[in-house]
């Protein structure tokens, strides 16, 4: 072959790992059997190398995406590197080697090419069930780890090649609705194949040494780039504190997040100091997931779009707490709704870098929030229903913010009203804007919704996911307000309802009650007062916003003619601005 | 009818620079070829004189076969009528909120697109049904009223009707529509459940409120084209092209213009099909080259690969159309050094056609593909596109050596850069094959489109495969595939049912519905109902799963009564499962999601003229070209493609020019005209290409 430029074969290279990790995505969601994994896509799917650096990803939850390489160095720590075989599958989901919850079960596999290890695929994804004392986990009250299910770490699900029957079936016979478990392991394990033939044949292609030397050498160069980016930005140091509602366990804890941003030249240093102690309940984010919340937040703010690969974690220095905290646990901290801590994370440092960053970054968003309607009871048709509900985005400079998009995770679809109601007894009554959610603005936040379910039948319990409701997590921008948190409306047949501000677990809902979710809105960019009339007019014609709200909150006048068409009082409005401004004055 | 003694056929494919024009006598297969620009403002006008160019009159053609993109052209401009929708109480939002997902998983600042219906015209309607079909409160027709009133009053000119599982029982958006229909005759009505009857409410939503936005514009310029061709002779009824590569007359396009969105590439795809039957071949990768993107469709097994839904800007549509996947890979793609990775990146940014590559001299400076093929003398400057245009190899050199520096010889880069493409090309195929499990190496490539013939050799090397082929005229190839398509009908709806021995009678009960609703289509199109073919199939998974594969139905199931053959389906379905994720347990529970019946009235194939037989071919002359695997080569012989015949094979390394298209045949390829006039590459190198 004659010599062609370097740049040539590197980016063949880097796009058919690219591509090879998106076929397993494919393998991955096509050959799965629990919605959490097609739908929701709670999973993660890389290609590392031989010592477990990232090479490529393909779209699923960001959340995994510092998880799956520290994952795979840990079974590189425990085994050796040579302590693999060709065939070999492994399996890890222990919070403090993985970061985040039993849940997340990784499933990995070292790919050999005559004979010698060259790289690794591996997927972690959402388990129906791990065993533990809360069907399907996201458990709210458990003070031991092992309480919360099955805890594997490095374990082989086959031995070069042939099934670990031994480990099978003591899964299977640990799980509820374990042939669901035991399809979506086989569906990870077919990916991890998928992803080990891909690069088996590029190392056919090229020598697998040059693979492994043009990777290193990509992420060298991406690690420079981003470094560029950073000594681009002007240094500062920036802090950001949050307190949390409830750990599920002790009303006398105070869960607090606290973060540091240090930009210094080409450096970024993250912090954690005055963050609260290890929680007695399950609100603790192991420290692999933790650090993929952070690069989630980083990589957004330095490279939002490029393939990602380990320069966008090595980018990032943290400096970590020496005690156990939140993002610190050890043995047996509870951690099966790491989500919170999470999900504040990636959120309070986006908003911070902000201050460096001021056109890269956005207002917060809401807290994450799903909710589970089941039934357990013995006789009954049983059912589990679980999804994510999205709610809104920060705004930034120039467009409102985002609506009805996952909060610190990826590509997340919503379940179809049409499909949950074909599958379980439920009948979905609205779905809907939350107009009240988002936080004011020039450019204001984006908007949750109201998801009204009721229960057709007898025995129904509710599990939701709310938090932050006192402290929100959906911090405005230069002046814009914070988005409303999330709430749960009950309404009983008789009429009576109830606003629940606090997750419940397990909650008995009786025959025709209507479980309304209300998701938290974005924070708000920019003040109020300087909103665009004309986007103030089409709030108001669209229903988004009230003539009150439009005058209270925008300090603007509509007046609508007999048509019902509205048209802005000018110098109106430029009266109730300035008094507006003047009453802010202290 | 017209009285002439032959049967005509003519494709007309409109794009957007220009009009082209094919001619089909049907008893030789003789062909004639017409090109004419084509302006957005003048089309009619330019779409006439067209015509009258031609050397027949329109009173001697039988079936004129229109491809356009005009309703995706209303849709992505944003140019379509002011809309309503209609909806279930507490679902007005469904639109505009989606489905949440978003692939860009670190992008900070998302935002959606502006849905076609604002908020203020999406208006609520009490009705309610429950998942099985069954009346939970019935339409309040006060309601309907006063909202299609308010809907009136505010100017909309088409009004889309998506009520909640209409797929499961019409009876609800019918009698809205009746009304609407009845009190507004001059409205656009577009109704969910005689468009697609799959669940799924937004997708559903987002596919009636397109085919209600684009269908005035459409039904507008559909019906003036009628109206001229019908007044310059023309005997019947035009036909459009539909995205799933069949065809429907000007009646069914202007009420369902959706089904015209993903037309533009289907024409190459439905020709290649047609193409492959007349070969001993039975798999093919379509391989469609353009300027700006390389789009890539399958046949497998004599059949054209679909899927079941597209998304165009963010906005799904339901519904069977060619499974097509493209990428931003083609002659005018911009190479650039991506400055996070340090890699050498080509696409998908494109020169287009203004300013075009640097060698046009029309103001290009970025370096593009086409740059790169004048530096390796792929193309010859002087030859290019039948000598109308002149290269400039200056140009392209110093664009070459600007954008990527001196760092390597302007030919190192070049040979980088068309490696690069070739690489995206070759992902693209992969994504179509082996993300399926389906081997590459099983297929011949057909390749078109003016580009086509200079990456075909290279890609498929690249992929393993070791024939292509090479339709004449291939620059024109799409129009001349439109004229093989058939009438077709598919009808779908979504069941949602264990396969078991109680089911059976559900299960064939409604894919009887489905055969008489897709026949009732054709025979009001003017079929006799005996020549119309009806194929089966089923959208099966393992109970518990979400996705589904397509497993074909015996027709003995509907035509024969055989229920029994129904209890086959779990265990076929099982295996297809094995073939592709390794996994299926083949006494699993199943449930079949959707059922389809694709009813088909054929047209008449065209023949193909039998080439001439040669007894020896000399090159009209010659030049270098760089090649990956050997770098110069001397005196490359360059053919003339009308020169050659049967009876003659050129070895690699050698070029066949067309006028608008170059045919590359590298060092260990070998070419010839098959039985059919295409010319035939082959790949005689030992062992596997790679």
């Amino acid at each position: 072959m004659k010599a062609i430029a370097d740049p040539v074969k590197a980016e063949i290279a880097r796009n058919a790992l690219v591509s090879a990790a998106r076929e397993m995505h494919d393998t991955l969601i096509r050959s799965a059997y629990n919605p959490l994994i097609f739908d929701v896509k709670d999973f993660g799917v890389t290609i590392l190398s031989a010592d477990g650096d990232l090479w490529a990803d393909a779209p699923g939850l960001p959340v995994f995406v510092s998880s799956l390489p520290e994952t795979v160095r840990s079974g590189i720590r425990r085994w050796g590197k040579d302590g693999f075989q060709e065939g070999d599958v492994l399996i890890a989901n222990c919070p403090y080697l993985t970061g985040t919850h039993l849940s997340d079960t990784a499933v990995y596999m070292p790919v050999f090419h005559e004979g010698e290890l060259v790289a690794f695929t591996a997927t972690m994804a959402h388990w129906a069930d791990i065993g533990g004392m809360s069907p399907g986990g996201w458990t709210v009250n458990s003070t031991e780890i092992y309480q919360e299910g099955l805890r594997f770490t490095n374990q082989r699900l086959h031995i070069a090649g042939e099934p670990n029957v031994d480990l099978l079936d003591f899964i299977a016979a640990n799980v509820r609705v374990s042939h669901i478990v035991m399809g979506d392991l086989n569906a990870q394990i077919a990916t991890c194949l998928t992803g080990a033939r891909r690069i088996q044949s590029l190392c056919d292609r090229y020598d697998r040494k040059d693979v492994t030397a043009i990777m290193g050498d990509v992420i060298g160069r991406t690690e420079a780039a981003l470094r560029r980016e950073l000594a681009v930005l002007p240094d500062g140091r920036m802090e950001r504190v949050l307190e949390l509602d409830f750990d599920g366990i002790d009303r006398g804890y105070r869960p607090r997040v606290a973060v540091q941003v240090a930009v210094e030249g080409d450096r970024l240093t993250i912090g954690f100091d005055g963050t609260s102690a290890a929680a007695p309940g399950p609100i603790n984010v192991g420290s692999a997931a933790a650090f993929s919340a952070v690069t989630e937040a980083v990589k957004g703010i330095l490279d939002p779009l490029g393939p990602t690969n380990e320069a966008h974690l090595k980018v990032i220095d943290v400096t970590w707490p020496e005690e156990r905290t939140l993002v610190t646990p050890g043995q047996p901290s509870p951690c099966d709704s790491y989500g919170y801590v999470g999900t504040s994370l990636t959120e309070l440092i986006a908003h911070a870098m902000t201050e460096v960053a001021p056109e890269r970054g956005r207002a917060a968003s809401y807290q994450m929030v799903s909710d589970y309607v089941l039934r357990t009871k013995a006789g009954t048709r049983q059912f589990v229903f679980a999804e994510p509900v999205m709610g809104g985005h920060g705004a930034f400079e120039g467009h409102d913010g985002g609506t009805f998009v996952f909060s610190g995770d990826g590509d997340t679809l919503n379940t179809p009203v049409e499909v949950m109601e074909s599958r379980y007894p439920l009948r979905c009554e609205r779905f809907a804007f939350n107009t009240e959610s988002p936080g004011a603005g020039e450019f204001r936040g984006g908007m949750g919704v109201i998801r009204d379910i009721r229960a057709l039948e007898d025995d129904c319990m509710i599990k939701t996911a709310l938090e932050n409701t006192k402290d929100p997590l959906a911090l405005g921008l230069h002046g814009g307000a914070a988005g409303e948190s999330t709430r749960t409306v009950l309404t009983y047949a008789s009429g009576e309802a109830e606003t629940q501000h606090e997750r419940v677990g397990d909650f008995p809902v009786p025959k025709d009650t209507v479980m309304s979710l209300r998701t938290g809105g974005g924070g708000g960019y920019g003040d109020p007062l300087l909103r665009d009339p004309a986007r103030v007019l089409k709030d108001v014609d669209n229903d988004f916003l009230d003539l009150d709200g439009a005058r209270t909150v925008y300090g603007v006048h509509l007046l609508r003619d007999e048509n019902g068409e509205l048209s802005v009082d000018e110098r109106a409005t430029e009266r109730e601005r300035a008094s507006l401004r003047e009453g802010r004055r202290p | 009818m017209a009285e002439s003694t032959t049967k005509r056929r003519l494709a007309v494919d409109v794009g957007g620079t220009f009009i082209d024009y094919v001619l089909l006598d049907e008893t030789t297969g003789e062909v004639v070829v017409e090109k004419q620009p084509a302006t957005a403002s003048n089309l009619l006008n330019e779409f006439m004189t067209g015509i009258e160019r031609l050397p027949v009159p329109l009173s001697e053609i039988e079936l004129l076969i229109h491809g356009t993109t005009v309703a995706l052209n209303t849709l992505v401009q944003l140019r379509g009528a002011k809309t309503g929708l209609l909806t279930t109480k507490g679902f007005r939002d469904v639109l505009e909120l989606g489905r949440g997902g978003r692939p860009d998983m670190f992008d900070l600042q998302i935002t959606a697109p502006e849905p076609l219906v604002e908020r203020k015209l999406r208006r609520e309607i009490g009705e309610r049904l429950a998942a099985d079909g069954g009346v939970v409160r019935p339409v309040d027709f006060d309601e309907v009223k006063r909202e299609v009133d308010f809907l009136v009053g505010q100017g909309v000119k088409a009004v889309a009707i998506t009520f909640l599982h209409s797929y499961k029982n019409p009876k609800h958006e019918q009698l809205v529509a009746e009304y609407v229909r009845s009190t507004y005759p001059d409205l656009s009505v577009s109704v969910s459940s005689e468009l697609v009857r799959e669940w799924r409410e937004f997708e559903r939503t987002s596919t009636t409120v397109i085919n209600a936005f684009t269908q005035p514009h459409f039904a507008g310029y559909a019906g003036a084209v009628e109206a001229a061709t019908r007044e310059n002779g023309l005997a019947n009824p035009i036909a459009f092209l539909r995205s799933n590569g069949g065809v429907m007359p000007i009646s069914a396009a202007q009420r369902r213009p959706v089904d015209t969105l993903g037309s533009g590439p289907a024409g190459g795809v439905v020709g290649a099909r047609a193409l492959l039957a007349a070969t001993p071949y039975r798999n093919g990768i379509c391989a469609d080259v353009g300027g700006t993107t390389y789009d890539v469709a399958l046949i497998r097994d004599g059949e054209v690969v679909e899927r079941s839904e597209t998304i165009v800007e963010g906005r799904p549509i339901m519904g069977s159309v060619i499974d097509i996947v493209s990428v931003g890979a083609g002659g005018g793609s911009i190479a650039s050094i991506n400055p996070l990775s340090g890699t050498l990146k080509v696409g998908p940014e494109s020169a287009g056609a203004h300013p075009g590559p640097a060698c046009f001299g029309h103001g290009g400076t970025e370096p593009t593909v086409t740059d790169a093929q004048v530096i390796l003398q792929m193309l010859d400057p002087d030859r290019f596109l039948g000598r109308r245009m002149t290269l400039d190899r200056e140009r392209a050199e110093h664009a070459i050596i600007g954008a990527l520096g001196d760092g390597a010889s302007v030919v190192e880069h070049a040979a980088g850069i068309v490696a690069v493409a070739q690489a995206n090309m070759a992902n693209a195929i992969r994504q179509m094959t082996t993300q399926r499990g389906l081997d590459p190496r099983e297929f011949v490539m057909i390749s078109f489109g003016g580009g086509g013939g200079l990456f075909a050799a290279g890609v498929s090397e690249e992929l393993g495969v070791r024939t292509v082929l090479v339709p004449p005229a291939a620059a024109g190839f799409s129009a001349w595939g439109m004229l093989t398509s058939d009438y077709r009908e598919d009808a779908t709806v979504t069941v949602s049912v264990p396969i078991t021995t109680e089911t059976y009678p559900l299960i064939t009960r409604q894919l009887k519905e489905l055969h008489a609703e897709a026949t009732a289509a054709l025979g009001g199109y003017g079929f006799p109902l005996d020549r119309v073919e009806c194929s089966y199939s089923a959208e099966i998974r393992f109970a518990g799963q979400e996705h589904t594969l397509s497993t074909p139905v015996d027709a003995a199931v509907v035509e024969d009564d055989a229920l029994e053959l129904l209890g086959e389906l779990p265990a076929q379905f099982a295996a297809q499962h094995r073939e592709r994720y390794g996994h299926g347990d083949p006494e699993a529970l199943t449930e079949v999601v959707t059922l389809r019946c694709r009813a088909i009235a054929p047209v008449v194939r065209p023949a193909f003229p039998t080439p001439p037989t040669v007894s020896e071919v000399t090159p009209v002359t010659s030049r270098d070209i760089w090649f990956p695997a050997t770098g110069w080569c001397r005196d490359v012989p360059v053919y003339e493609r009308a020169d050659l015949g049967l009876g003659v094979t050129i070895n690699g390394p050698a070029v066949v020019d067309e006028w608008t298209t170059t045919v590359i045949v590298p060092p260990a390829w070998n070419a010839r005209i098959d039985q059919t006039g295409n010319l035939e590459l082959t790949f005689d190198g030992k062992g596997s290409v790679r």
